[in-house]
């Protein structure tokens, strides 16, 4: 994979870039040592958000493209929960580079698909789970639209979005996400939903109207 | 921010915006002329959030613009405004570094 990276690098005024996979794991880098893992980390963290809530509104998302004074950074979706983040200076050719990146995009799936599991940075990568039969998980949209669960679940968004208005319907599906990944779906784990929610409400006073909101539900 | 009827008449002349959202910083739509513009404020609130931990962890200065590049060339773009922020579409005709640059003066004109 390093190698489809460098073929990157050939766009001139391109810094470096790496693959980062939700929850937090580098894939590789090919950055510059100055850039650390643990600000690679957070760097991707937000981007993804920022990537994750644009592919909300526009399905046919390709790149996100950040421009700062020093800098320029891309985003692009490469498998699901893994994303190129691209960094250049800030008169990078944004064609070139989004061309190169669909000319490799094949190559960087296979490779993704054959990688072993090696973490250039160091980071643990999760253990596959034991072979069994596998049963696709719901997914965080399909649970709050059609699940047995939905009621629940469209109960706890509505108040969310009468607390914080309009930014709830991505935080509660984000929160959504995360509580699947921890926990199978059921009335009796919805307590860890609430707590993911509250962690993200920043204002305490409308966390706790949340948190009596939630309670006066039936 | 709150704009008057003729600044709001000034953003929507620029050649090649096709609908907008003005947003407050906590996501609170102040003026609009897009589709969906309750779902793209949110968008552009989370944007607005988001961006600082990329700004820390490169040691940059704030973010000009976030460009969303979807098919055929149709773009999303955010700027700051002051403590608000605007977005915007690009017409698909249009060439997106001209009208970040006609935003940009149509923004500097508010200062006036």
């Amino acid at each position: 994979m390093e190698s489809i990276l460098n073929e990157l690098t050939h766009v001139q005024g391109l810094t470096g870039a790496y693959i980062y996979q939700a929850p937090g794991t580098i894939l590789q880098n090919i950055l510059p040592p100055i850039f650390k893992p643990a600000r690679l980390l957070s760097m991707g963290k937000a981007l993804t958000k920022i990537h994750g809530a644009g592919a909300l509104n526009f399905p046919d998302l390709s790149d996100v493209i950040l421009s700062f004074d020093e800098s320029t950074v891309i985003t692009r979706s490469i498998a699901e929960k893994t994303w190129l983040i691209i960094l250049g200076e800030p008169d990078v050719n944004v064609n070139m580079v989004t061309l190169s990146v669909n000319l490799l995009l094949d190559d960087f799936k296979g490779s993704l698909e054959l990688a072993p599991g090696a973490d250039s940075a160091g980071f643990p990568i999760p253990e596959a789970p034991a072979a069994t039969t596998k049963v696709p998980a719901p997914s965080s949209k399909d649970l709050l639209e059609h699940g047995l669960l939905a009621a629940d679940l469209q109960a706890m968004q509505g108040a969310l979005a009468k607390v914080i208005g309009p930014m709830a319907k991505i935080i509660f599906l984000e929160c959504l996400e995360k509580w699947l990944q921890r926990n199978a779906p059921s009335r009796e784990k919805l307590p860890a939903l609430t707590d993911l929610v509250l962690r993200e409400i920043a204002d305490p006073e409308k966390a706790v109207k949340y948190q009596n909101m939630l309670e006066a539900l039936p | 921010m709150r704009l008057n009827a003729d600044k709001l008449a000034q953003l929507k002349s620029i050649p090649g915006l096709a609908g907008h959202v003005l947003v407050g910083p906590s996501g609170e739509l102040l003026s609009h002329d897009a589709p969906n513009a309750e779902s793209l404020a949110a968008l552009v609130a989370i944007c607005r959030q988001s961006s600082p931990a990329a700004e820390r962890e490169l040691m940059s200065s704030p973010v000009h613009s976030l460009a969303f590049h979807r098919g055929h060339n149709e773009r999303f773009f955010i700027m700051p405004l002051g403590k608000d922020s605007i977005g915007f579409f690009q017409k698909k005709e249009a060439v997106g570094v001209e009208l970040l640059a006609q935003v940009t003066e149509w923004m500097d004109s508010l200062g006036e």
